[in-house]
């Protein structure tokens, strides 16, 4: 969390010089400099200066950022935007005066904080129409309830019975001891995903520990602004992990990891540092995680082929940016000989989910998906395949809306030769 | 001040979607890359022509300013309204409206993102070099406005070069159509080239037609290092004197590198005086024999290390870092003044001497790097604008580095404009009578003043 004197200094980097613009999603498709980071960030600095208040389309375009960090990428001076960002949305939050997708999202995950109960009129409201088996607490919950209010027409099928709640032992196999963030996909809706990652890391020689406490990784909260909120999330699942004795943090969610590794040692840096230094030194991506632990020749015995087929991969943002994770999927990939990898034309191309981002900006979000649903048309593979839950999510509904046919998994699934066409 | 009607009227033009006026559109467009800051009035962003047309009668008849604008990356200040006003964006009109391979010739409306077409041409085998540091997101409009340079104007040329008929808007309101659709034409005057350069300040550009060239077969990219800055500038006048005419032939010194290298971590030599990136173009043959002589060449004026980059990834790993210089030196200092003089190339190993030694005598942190082929200099100046001996010691350095580019035959600006900038400096360059000529023409194309004032000339001059 960047304190008040540090975001002065952070704003004051930006030099406008417009390379942003270059890489920005949102701008892409909308051309307006308030939607780009210089333009967020000068209005931020006449925020600061007292000439500008937070008025409500102030607020829309805080709003109408993924946080994917694309320009924190590009930046020559490195200008954290995220950071930012997510701070005048905490900003927001603070004076009452955030959005109607943000308060709603805040409220139901208020509930985490002080399990069990406090569930907001809206979210119970949304809860009883549409998503039962989803508890308040769940992140995902935002983005079910909001289909209904948003008309949203594609809702992926939930599992039968949570991930969590289908394991017999929560201790799995022999080896060094790998604790298993889950995620709220990886429990309610892609369960087939939490399968494979177990059996692969199963397979890598490893022992697995689930533990059952483990709850919502607090990415929604943060990203909204709800820095407390995020905080109870980060203390209670980093303790959960520790008290586990497990060695390491797996997750197959990008956006789950970049929290886990790089937001929550941030959030816990004063109160609990052996948690944050556990945590930025221990959790870590799936597939960072296995090519980093195991040789080729492990690793050749870990996977199994799903048989030949044209994949295309596509990078998270969480990954590429925020963890710097591109080349490690593409190294498993490698494995397979029968598979054909077709690279995508941009590889930087965003899916437009950025969470709470494709609820408050639901048409722009798919605006952005459309182009890259685009792109993966164009080089035509069966099986699009990615390292995120979001991401997953969001390449499903664009494949469902586009009609494009593909087999739409998580690489966790490729390695495993668990690919139905 | 606009008045509440004339912002009715402008919404009605645009519709009311694309008239801002609220405190958020103004605080965004009224930056650009030079990070200096004034407000407008108003923001339109017109869909055609014919909107265009009907906000600039109206702007004729009000009157009040109208600043057009690309995509704000300019680094003088071009799309600046610094005397409040309209600004005109071109965001909107974004097409590519026709690619005629037969006739090597692109049309393209003034919002096209030069890297977009660049992209778009290279699809169908055709090549528009203008290259400017900022092609992927700068704008043709603004390229034309500024007559924006790049690494390959060496070999290639400039935006002129290649801009060869245009439609605008002029201040009356009225459409005209200058220059050609073919290779040659000697109609009348030179319009066309008299627009590109102008900066927003005689007509709104709404179309620009231009020249392609066929995609070189073959690229090859080479980096040369060395322990001297004059070893590296030397070089170049060999290598063009030798008849090696490269697609590029960039520079970047000590600090340059240093700066670049702590940002992208590439592997560049920190320790390295000076190093020169290289590109040749042209069929496969002849590129790899010039590459190989360029390399020989650097060798034996004393380069310790010569890489050829061996596939097109290296090679954009090597031009990312060129193109990184010039964000990348905040790293030293908050604020600089970046100044884009040319020289004649033989004169390159002078004002690089020249440099250094203001830089020592007024206690300040210039860096240079750029296009050594065609003696354009960046010279950036790093300093922190709240400390007012720094910025006095500055404008007294920058006049000496003026003072000493024209005494070697040089031009203030390569390729960023006047602007605002360097508009007090426009008369050490620029004798009475050519401004008189100058300020003639501005007057006939705009004589009520309302197309981007307060840019290139200073009131009094």
């Amino acid at each position: 969390m960047l304190k008040q004197f540090e975001i002065s200094q952070e704003l004051e980097r930006c030099s406008r010089c417009g390379s942003c613009m270059a890489v920005c999603p949102v701008y892409r498709e909308t051309g307006e400099e308030g939607m780009v980071a210089r333009g967020k960030l000068s209005l931020i600095e006449a925020n600061q200066r007292g000439e500008l208040h937070q008025s409500r389309k102030f607020q829309e375009l805080m709003e109408a950022c993924l946080l994917c960090s694309g320009c924190v990428h590009q930046c020559a001076n490195s200008v954290r935007v995220d950071k930012i960002i997510q701070w005048q949305r905490s900003r927001l939050r603070r004076d009452g005066k955030a959005g109607w997708t943000a308060s709603l999202a805040a409220s139901t995950l208020e509930a985490v904080g002080k399990w069990p109960t406090l569930v907001s009129q809206a979210g119970s409201l949304a809860q009883a129409l549409f998503c039962k088996k989803i508890p308040a607490e769940s992140g995902l919950q935002l983005r079910f309830s909001l289909a209904v209010l948003s008309q949203r027409r594609y809702v992926p099928k939930l599992s039968a019975s949570p991930f969590l709640a289908q394991l017999p032992v929560n201790r799995l196999g022999s080896g060094p001891r790998v604790g298993l963030f889950v995620g709220c996909v990886g429990n309610y809706i892609a369960t087939e995903v939490s399968e494979a990652t177990v059996e692969l890391l199963r397979r890598g020689g490893f022992q697995v520990v689930i533990p059952a406490e483990q709850r919502c990784c607090g990415m929604a909260a943060w990203a909204s602004g709800d820095v407390a909120t995020a905080s109870i999330l980060a203390q209670h699942n980093s303790e959960v992990f520790l008290k586990s004795g497990c060695q390491w943090i797996v997750s197959a969610c990008g956006t789950c990891t970049t929290q886990l590794s790089v937001r929550m040692p941030e959030l816990l840096e004063q109160t609990a540092p052996n948690e944050a230094r556990f945590l930025s030194q221990k959790s870590m991506d799936l597939m960072a995680f296995l090519t980093r632990q195991l040789g080729p020749e492990k690793l050749g015995q870990m996977v199994k082929s799903p048989g030949s087929l044209k994949l295309s991969y596509h990078d998270p943002c969480h990954l590429r940016y925020h963890q710097g994770i591109f080349r490690e999927p593409r190294q498993l990939l490698s494995l397979l000989s029968e598979i054909h990898v077709a690279e995508l034309s941009d590889t930087q191309q965003c899916c437009g989910h950025g969470g709470l981002f494709n609820v408050s900006n639901y048409r722009l979000s798919n605006q952005i998906n459309a182009r890259r649903m685009a792109q993966v048309e164009k080089v035509g593979p069966e099986v699009l395949a990615t390292g995120c839950m979001g991401c997953l999510l969001q390449l499903q509904e664009g494949n469902w809306r586009h009609g494009l046919g593909l087999t739409v998994c998580h690489l966790a699934e490729v390695l495993m030769g668990r690919v139905a066409r | 001040m606009l008045s509440r009607e004339t912002i009715r009227e402008l919404s009605k033009i645009v519709g009311r979607r694309h008239c801002r006026t609220d405190p958020e559109d103004l605080i965004c467009y009224g930056y650009d890359a030079t990070d200096l800051r004034y407000n407008p009035e108003a923001v339109v962003f017109p869909a055609d022509v014919q909107e265009i047309v009907g906000i600039v009668r109206l702007a004729n008849e009000i009157p009040f300013y109208l600043i057009p604008r690309g995509a704000g990356s300019g680094m003088s200040g071009g799309s600046l309204p610094v005397r409040g006003g309209v600004v005109l964006g071109l965001s909107r009109m974004n097409r590519i409206l026709s690619i005629d391979p037969e006739n090597m010739v692109a049309v393209v409306e003034p919002g096209v993102v030069t890297g977009h077409l660049q992209d778009k041409l290279a699809e169908q085998g055709l090549f528009y070099p203008p290259d400017p540091a900022s092609l992927a997101f700068c704008t043709i409009g603004g390229n034309v406005a500024e007559c924006a340079g790049g690494a390959r104007a060496l070999k290639y040329g400039v935006t002129k070069d290649y801009v060869i008929g245009l439609e605008a808007v002029l201040a009356s309101g009225e459409l005209v159509k200058t220059g050609v659709q073919t290779a040659k034409g000697v109609v009348g005057y030179d319009l066309t080239k008299l627009l590109v350069g102008s900066e927003g300040t005689l007509a709104i550009i709404t179309k620009v037609v231009l020249k392609l060239l066929p995609q070189p077969e073959s690229r090859r990219t080479l980096m040369a290092v060395f322990n001297r800055l004059s070893e590296a500038v030397e070089t170049v006048t060999k290598i063009i004197k030798a008849g090696l005419l490269p697609s590029a032939l960039e520079f970047m010194d000590q600090r340059s590198i240093q700066c670049v290298e702590e940002y992208l971590q590439i592997g560049l030599p920190r320790d390295a005086g000076a190093l020169l990136l290289i590109e040749v173009d042209g069929v496969r043959e002849g590129v790899v024999r010039h590459a190989e002589e360029i390399r020989t060449l650097c060798l034996g004026q004393g380069a310790r290390q010569v890489d050829v980059a061996a596939n097109e990834e290296e090679a954009e790993t090597l031009w990312q870092a060129r193109r990184a210089v010039s964000p990348a030196l905040f790293k030293l200092n908050p604020h600089k003044v970046s100044e884009d003089i040319a020289v004649p190339r033989s004169r390159i190993p002078d004002i690089v001497a020249k440099l250094e030694e203001i830089g020592e005598r007024f206690r300040l942190i210039i860096l240079c790097f750029g296009h050594a082929g065609d003696g354009n200099v960046h010279v950036n100046i790093m300093l922190n604008r709240n400390d007012a001996d720094e910025v006095a010691r500055t404008e007294q350095a920058v006049n000496e580095i003026f003072q000493a580019t024209l005494a070697l035959g040089g031009t203030l600006s390569g390729e960023h404009g006047i602007g605002i900038t360097k508009i007090p400096y426009l008369g050490m360059e620029i004798d009475k009578l050519g401004l008189e000529a100058m300020r003639r023409i501005k007057k006939a194309f705009d004589p009520r003043g309302i197309l981007n004032p307060g840019k290139i000339f200073l009131d009094s001059d």
